[in-house]
């Protein structure tokens, strides 16, 4: 392969790969992939920034002498008089590599890395398809605690003492022999106060609740004690129920909790049971609910469940794909 | 804009570029520090570095991760280029498998994933026996020769050689460090990270295809049925770390929200995963020869489900 022609392949596959990240986080295309948490967004435009940049510099210096930007034709005029025995090779590698694969090499190279690359850009659709939804729903129920962004609990014993009232409201259970020392610290039960500290209320005075934290309500007895019967909004995307819906007035409303990236996603979703008939809904579509809670024993697990008044279509938030509190 | 609707082929891609947009910047990370290393390390420096006893040099080099934090992404490159500048096998090797975990970001994300579920046990055991079974890994491929290990044209070099027998070459660099200015090394920087991106970029490409196959093809509720025993529940969780291809940095937020598991089969997915999974048997594949691949990710597997079933039977956290 020629030397220019190397470094000019090279350029060529460094920018269509830089452009495709560049490409997707300008038009917001990556709220879908990444998580806006952390800085795995702003790292993937910055790859693309200096692939780009790396790019341009390859083929502007593309002419340059050697491929490597010294001179090869030097005299060994040095002594070689170390006591070692071994051949010389005086082809040998200055510190750098010269095993620049062929034309045929560098052409498949680059189809391995391109085609499936710029395939994945132009035809992914942004989102996944209801059949992977419903592959990896979560149809147990809770059997470990809530993530740290969607668990409601008790504040710290100075927080809620500095609230006042710990215990107030008459809506806690899980009553144990402790807890006269617990209230005495500040770390009564949960109450309806702690909810009001944790979750924003709309305008009808509903608590607007996500979807991951409901659900994760069903494995504290303590919180669905105070949660049940309470007025909720939430907002997801809908899909048919197809467990434990004979008079089939159930769908189901999921949120998407990934960590990093989507392929790390996790649909988490609760049951949403209508007085009536289902309302006319488009899957997989955005819809608000409202609604009171309630809870069922489904086996061994609690699963909560949205008795809906009013399911009404919404905007897909800006990052759909990841879940949070509202 | 989306060009097409949802299906179990758009599945795949969609998880194919999240799983690329997440690896390749730390892949690139990788390549551009490996081609400052080809284009200003002189040959001999990490001889100069280690300690001349190679099974100190092996047990230091265990720890490197702490100074040079590189997740497994970033680490294949650096790792192929400090072989070519003389880093012995059994160091290189030792840091590549230990550096993704033995770090101080991947101990805080552990400490953070396990927050209120004995997080200071579960950081200090991933680390603590990642950092041992590296070492121990680095002696055994210390009693090879390179020649059995490397890919052939990694060989063809004549910075190889042991520390203690000190072929330095040291004459080599001259030419290097003397002859050409700045602009002229920075050229030999960016091709060698250039080509490098390349090259691991398609070992990292058809490793995440399979992966991104994996997480949208099948069921993954499946692994949950696994989970009663660590018999069962290690080497499962070893072989999930395998084919889910996670980020070490992230890793811990997964394996802690999966609560059918023991903390020894956690332990097990968050030591293995790092050290090899379906990405890095193909990244690898960049350097070492297919059967000393084939025989790492064997011996791996054995050596740390053995480590932590026994694990599982002589410990439960609080």
């Amino acid at each position: 392969m020629s030397q220019r022609a190397t470094p000019i392949l090279q350029a060529f596959i460094l920018f269509l790969v830089g452009s495709v990240f560049v490409w997707f986080y300008t038009y917001g295309r990556i709220n879908a992939y990444l998580t806006k948490a952390g800085s795995f967004q702003i790292q993937a435009l910055l790859a693309g920034v200096v692939l780009c940049i790396i790019a341009v510099f390859l083929a502007i210096t593309a002419g340059q002498k050697g491929g490597c930007g010294h001179d090869h034709d030097h005299d060994h005029d040095h002594d070689h008089d170390h006591d070692h025995d071994h051949d010389h090779d005086h082809d040998h590698d200055h510190g750098h590599s010269h095993d620049d694969p062929g034309l045929g090499t560098m052409m498949l190279t680059a189809a391995v890395v391109l085609v499936p690359l710029l395939s994945a850009a132009i035809f992914t659709p942004d989102a996944y398809s209801m059949n992977w939804v419903e592959k990896n729903l979560s149809v147990k129920g809770v059997v470990g605690p809530a993530p740290e962004a969607f668990k409601l609990g008790k504040k710290s014993g100075e927080d809620s003492a500095r609230e006042g009232n710990p215990g107030e409201a008459g809506t806690t259970a899980g009553q144990s022999k402790d807890d006269g020392v617990a209230d005495a610290a500040g770390w009564g039960p949960y109450t309806i106060e702690d909810l009001k500290q944790q979750v924003d209320r709309n305008e009808k005075g509903e608590f607007m609740m996500d979807v991951i934290s409901l659900f994760y309500t069903g494995g504290d007895e303590e919180i669905q004690n105070v949660v049940k019967g309470l007025p909720i909004e939430t907002m997801g995307q809908v899909m048919p129920e197809k467990m434990r819906n004979p008079e089939n007035k159930r769908v189901r409303v999921f949120r998407l909790m990934m960590n990093c990236c989507i392929a790390d996603a996790r649909p988490i979703s609760i049951p949403v049971q209508f007085d009536e008939s289902i309302p006319q809904y488009k899957e997989m579509g955005w819809y608000k609910i409202r609604g009171t809670m309630a809870y069922e024993k489904w086996d061994e697990f609690t699963i909560p469940v949205l008795h809906a008044k009013v399911m009404e279509v919404t905007e897909e938030p800006p990052q759909a794909a990841f879940g949070q509190r509202q | 804009m989306p060009f097409t609707d949802p299906s179990p082929l758009g599945d795949f891609f969609f998880a194919f570029l999240s799983i690329l947009f997440e690896g390749a910047p730390y892949i690139l990370l990788g390549t551009i520090i490996s081609g400052f290393i080809d284009a200003y390390l002189p040959s001999n420096v990490m001889d100069r570095i280690l300690p001349r006893n190679r099974y100190g040099a092996i047990a230091l080099s265990g720890l490197l991760g702490i100074v040079f934090p590189v997740c497994e992404c970033a680490i294949v490159p650096v790792i192929r280029r400090l072989v070519k500048k003389g880093l012995p096998v059994s160091c290189a090797i030792t840091y590549m498998l230990a550096a993704p975990i033995v770090n101080p970001i991947v101990a805080l994300s552990t400490f953070s994933a396990f927050a209120g579920n004995d997080p200071m046990f579960m950081m200090l055991s991933r680390i603590g026996i990642a950092y041992l079974v590296t070492v121990f890994v680095g002696f055994v491929v210390h009693q090879f020769s390179a020649g059995s290990i490397l890919r052939e044209f990694l060989l063809s070099k004549p910075d190889h050689h042991e520390v203690g027998k000190e072929q330095q070459h040291a004459e080599q660099d001259h030419e290097v460090e003397g002859s050409t200015g700045g602009p002229d090394r920075l050229v030999l920087a960016l091709r060698t990270a250039a080509r490098d991106f390349i090259d691991v970029g398609m070992y990292f490409t058809i490793g995440v295809m399979i992966t991104a196959i994996y997480r949208t093809q099948f069921d993954q509720g499946l692994i949950d049925r696994f989970g009663s025993s660590d018999g069962m529940g290690v080497p499962v969780m070893m072989g999930l770390a395998f084919i889910l291809s996670l980020c070490s940095t992230s890793d811990a937020f997964i394996a802690a929200n999966m609560t059918s598991f023991s903390s020894a089969a956690k332990l097990a997915f968050l030591t293995y995963g790092p050290m090899m999974d379906v990405k890095l048997v193909f990244m690898y594949g960049a350097i070492f020869k297919p059967k000393f691949v084939i025989a790492l990710a064997v011996g791996l597997f054995v050596l740390l489900g053995f480590i932590f079933i026994q694990w599982g039977i002589v410990y439960t956290p609080a």
